[in-house]
């Protein structure tokens, strides 16, 4: 070891050169590929470079649609409609309940179930005793809102598809059609209590 | 033993052995940078050692939160910082100046013009981080990261480069050999850009305070010009040198250096605005773009070093050095993978705000810059003092320092990954994702000692090197540092 | 490129490039920002914080609390830390910023929201173990003082649980720093809703319905919006 640095050491003069060979074309290519890839994403995530644009939204435009809300027959639009007024008063327009008042929909584990069944359950015939939402034991009570309201099939659906894929709570859960709805009918129906937390997780979260 | 002036590969014109008797012999160039060299890699050492030692202070207050409760200066807020700043500005800058100006003037086959100069600059600069430091533990610190030295810590700074900046530019400009090589161009691209980023740093966040979130773009301008328009050029400089001195091969591709050269400069500085950063949409997808196009250069050069090194049948010579130096090049790809996959939006929304982030910054400054400095002091101080390591102890000092990086790269960046899974989990509570990370945080701080012990070996061989090249050559020695 | 000026002109304008565009722009941009007048509010967002507050602001910095909290609400954090994602505008008063690149700790952009109580916030400084078990924050024993009780109990001192108390005869009180630091705490809440990020149900307005299709119609009233 110690004489091959000496070595190294003696044999100094020659510093480093560049041989000229002549640069790989791939390198081109891959730098347009490259180039082409980075302004279509500037382009698309940029927000015209305006300083009101952040993400997730991609234009200035779509900023100012969230503003005074269209009224439009879309089903999300609907359901964000029928949860101001049915759910909001309760679990608060930000979806993060209210302390005594009632437990979060936001992020919650009974409402971002594969299948939409117990939190439509709970919507419909409400909810009494004991449940832990996200870690946090609640003791209260909810009324069976959507059998009060008359909630018809299509506007159930609609609430919950609001409330399990409400980007701006973080919920990413599935929508919610009318046949599943219907499916859970007989159900809703022939129930005459608000549910328990207990009997609700004997329900499959698949349902 | 003869292959330097044997070897078929050694270009036909204008290289080994046939010095043009103009120029200074290689002993009188090193021997102009005697004195200065060895103060600024003597002090960097230094830094380096206390640096590491409370980096482990700092990594283990991330985890007992009872300790040294009573000590204003030891809080946790204030130790780490402190740590990084020394580290970055007391060790890589100082002697990442003193290697690339070692360089310049072997490439320019000049004296360095002025070593006195040198000194008086590395004073200054030496003074500078002492005063930032002390600025931090007193509670002064700017709170922007990297760049937490006070005001006027700053300004010392700042006249510090100014001098040693100077010395370097002038060296460069006097060179005897006016071919240039690609280690210049980094070097020279790193010392012109380096006071332009700490200048407008300072005066647009310390002197005259812009409003509001525009202070945080610029905050990320200079950590992100700091580490790839400062930091990187300089270990990049650092790298293109040795990769073709040790293995005595001419670089693979000249044009190759050239594209990565230019792309790497025209793109590094779009780049470090994370995606989350709470900054109007246009600015965090700049620089996701800019972060992928820099993949180019980066993978370009390392495929030039590696063309160059696997021609070499003689990789072993200035063996220890070249190790560090391709445990860099390693280190260099893997780092700019990262770096690139961290700014993709997909990615960044599990991995941002995470540990993993310091992970990234762990491999960059240290396995990428500090590596390569490594590899280039070993390589030059012998060159210089004209004594040999210990190699005992360099062995020690590579195999912990790997040992310690690993450590510290694996266990932040598996416990960010865990952290921002358990964050996006809308199931889980924030106190979650802290147990998980705390085991690896443990990791990370066996990391830190086994990188102490690394430095401790480092700074005691330089001590034993200084010993000997003193009493040695006492006289000469003497001579050269007056 | 043996050319030294020449060099030296390509590094000049290809670092000149990323100076205009992420220095010079932004400051364009967000540089001379104003107040805005929120949706829900009358007064001018963000309003002033107190001078106790500011001072705790100096206070945070000091002590590096940036070093484990951020203080950005990013839109898939909503949920956990506030009403909405942070913009720009609500940092328009901070002096320094400090944004946080690493979050040990939760995010505090919006912790005067959820956390309004003083005596919490000045309990978790003492020692952050006294209200959340096995925290990993560390202990800020040294923003208190611990002293003597000459005659009454100081109004101000910890009433520390059970566990966690001081030598009988002895008082732990805030001194001015943890005041004010819990004072910024307090103080901390992006909640206006901006036209940039608003909250997410926006006072419907009887006249809105004519669906305006560009932005400054939308917002009339919002200093913010889109130059005209
Ligand atoms: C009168 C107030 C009130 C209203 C209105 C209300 N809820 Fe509830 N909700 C509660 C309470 C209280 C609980 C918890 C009951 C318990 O503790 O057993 C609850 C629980 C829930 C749960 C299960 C726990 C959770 O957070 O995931 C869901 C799902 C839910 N509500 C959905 C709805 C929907 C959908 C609506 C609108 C159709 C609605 N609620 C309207 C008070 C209300
Ligand atoms: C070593 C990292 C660390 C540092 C430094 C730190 N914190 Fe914390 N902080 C934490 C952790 C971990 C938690 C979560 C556990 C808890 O609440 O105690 C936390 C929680 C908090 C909370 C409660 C947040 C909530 O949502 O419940 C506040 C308020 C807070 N910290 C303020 C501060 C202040 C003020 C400082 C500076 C004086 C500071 N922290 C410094 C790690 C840190």
């Amino acid at each position: 070891m110690k004489s091959d640095a000496k070595k190294s050491v003696r044999n100094d003069e020659s510093e480093p050169k560049a041989s000229q060979t002549a640069a790989p074309v791939f390198i081109f290519v891959v730098l347009a590929l490259l180039l082409y890839w980075g302004a279509l994403h500037i382009d698309q995530y940029g927000g015209g470079f305006r300083k009101e644009v952040y993400a997730p939204f991609k234009s200035v435009k779509e900023v100012a649609k969230l503003h005074p809300k269209k009224s439009g027959d879309d089903v999300f639009e609907r359901g964000e409609k029928i949860y101001a007024l049915a759910c909001a008063g309760c679990h608060q327009p930000s979806g993060l309940g209210s302390p005594g008042v009632a437990p979060p929909v936001a992020g919650s584990e009974w409402v971002l179930t594969p299948g939409p069944g117990r939190a439509l359950l709970i919507a419909y015939n409400g909810l009494t005793g004991p449940i832990t939402v996200k870690g946090t034991e609640w003791n209260l009570a909810m009324l069976a809102m959507g059998q009060q309201l008359g909630l018809s099939d299509e506007d159930l659906a609609a609430v919950l598809t609001y409330i399990r894929g409400n980007a701006a709570w973080g919920n990413n859960a599935s929508a919610v059609t009318v046949e599943q709805v219907k499916a859970h009918r007989p159900t809703m129906d022939s129930r005459t209590q608000p549910w328990t937390a207990e009997e609700l997780l004997k329900i499959p979260e698949t349902e | 033993m003869m292959r330097s002036s044997s070897s078929p590969n050694q270009p036909a014109s204008g290289a080994a052995g046939d010095r043009d008797p103009a120029f200074p012999t290689v002993e009188k160039i090193d021997a102009s940078c005697r004195g200065a060299l060895m103060f600024l890699f003597t002090a960097a050492l230094l830094w380096l050692a206390l640096s590491s030692l409370f980096a482990v202070l700092g990594s283990v207050k991330m985890h007992a939160a009872g300790m040294l409760a009573n000590v204003d200066w030891l809080t946790y807020g204030r130790v780490r910082p402190a740590a990084v700043d020394m580290f970055l500005y007391g060790f890589l800058s100082q002697a990442g100046i003193a290697a690339a100006i070692w360089i310049l003037c072997r490439l320019g086959k000049v004296a360095l013009v002025s070593g006195v100069t040198l000194i008086v600059g590395a004073v200054f600069w030496n003074l500078g981080v002492l005063l930032g430091v002390f600025g931090i533990f007193t509670g002064q610190s700017t709170g922007y990261e990297w760049f937490e030295f006070p005001q006027y810590a700053v300004a010392v700074l700042f006249v510090a480069y100014l001098i040693m900046g100077i010395v370097g530019l002038l060296t460069f400009a006097y060179r005897n050999e006016r071919h240039t090589y690609v280690s210049q161009w980094f070097i020279l691209a790193a010392f012109f850009i380096f006071p332009w980023l700490l200048s407008t740093a300072g005066l647009l966040l310390l002197v005259s305070p812009v409003r509001g979130a525009t202070q945080a773009a610029i905050a990320y301008w200079f950590a992100n010009g700091f580490l790839l328009l400062w930091l990187m050029p300089l270990a990049l400089g650092i790298i293109f040198y040795m990769v073709p001195k040790v293995s005595n091969q001419l670089l693979n591709n000249h044009y190759l250096a050239v594209i990565s050269f230019w792309s790497w400069l025209l793109t590094a500085g779009w780049s470090g605005i994370p995606v989350g950063a709470r900054l109007p949409a246009w600015m965090p997808s700049v620089s996701t773009v800019a972060s992928v196009l820099l993949l180019v250069p980066a993978v370009a050069m390392f495929i030039n070093w590696r063309a160059t090194w696997i021609k070499s049948p003689a990789k072993q010579e200035g063996g220890v050095a070249f190790k560090f130096i391709s445990f860099a090049a390693f280190a260099f790809i893997l780092w700019a993978l990262a770096f690139a996959a961290n700014f993709l939006p997909p990615v960044a929304q599990v991995v941002e705000f995470t540990l993993f982030g310091l992970a990234i910054a762990q491999l960059a400054t240290y396995g990428v810059v500090a590596m390569a400095i490594f590899g280039a002091i070993y390589f030059i101080v012998p060159r210089i003092a004209g004594t040999e390591w210990i190699f005992g102890r360099v062995k020690g000092h590579f195999l912990f320092s790997v040992a310690g990086l690993v450590l510290i790269v694996f266990a932040w960046g598996v416990g960010g990954i865990l952290q921002g899974t358990s964050w996006n989990n809308p199931l889980s509570d924030f106190m979650k994702s802290v147990r998980v990370a705390v085991p690896f945080i443990g990791i990370g701080t066996i990391g830190f000692l086994l990188l102490l012990i690394a430095h401790l070996l480092f700074l005691s061989n330089l001590v034993s090197v200084i010993r000997r090249c003193c009493t040695a050559c006492c006289g000469s020695g003497k001579e050269a540092r007056k | 490129m043996n050319y030294g000026p020449i060099l030296f002109l390509g590094i000049f304008l290809s670092f000149a490039l990323s100076w205009a565009g992420m220095v010079f722009l932004p400051q364009k941009q967000l540089g001379h920002q104003e107040l805005a007048k929120p949706f829900d509010a009358e007064a001018l967002y963000p309003t002033p914080h107190s001078g106790l507050a500011e001072q705790g602001r100096q206070v945070y910095r000091a002590e590096g609390c940036a070093a484990c909290h951020t203080q950005q609400v990013r839109p898939q954090d909503v949920p956990q830390y506030g009403l909405r994602f942070t913009v720009a505008q609500d940092y328009l008063r901070d002096e320094p910023v400090q944004f946080g690149s690493l979050r040990l700790g939760p995010d505090l952009a919006n912790i005067g929201a959820r956390m309004p109580d003083a005596k919490w916030h000045l309990l978790h400084l003492y020692n952050p173990r006294i209200t959340i078990e096995k925290s990993l924050m560390p202990q800020y024993k040294y923003l208190f003082e611990k002293r003597k009780i000459r005659g009454e109990r100081s109004a101000n001192a910890l009433d520390l649980p059970k566990g966690f108390e001081v030598e009988e005869g002895f008082e732990v009180v805030p001194t001015d720093r943890a005041d004010s630091l819990v004072a910024y705490m307090k103080s901390l809440r992006s909640d206006a809703s901006l036209f940039e990020s608003p909250l997410p149900t926006v006072p419907e307005t009887d006249d809105t319905n004519a669906a305006p299709a560009s932005a400054e119609a939308a917002t009339p009233t919002n200093t913010n919006s889109p130059e005209k």
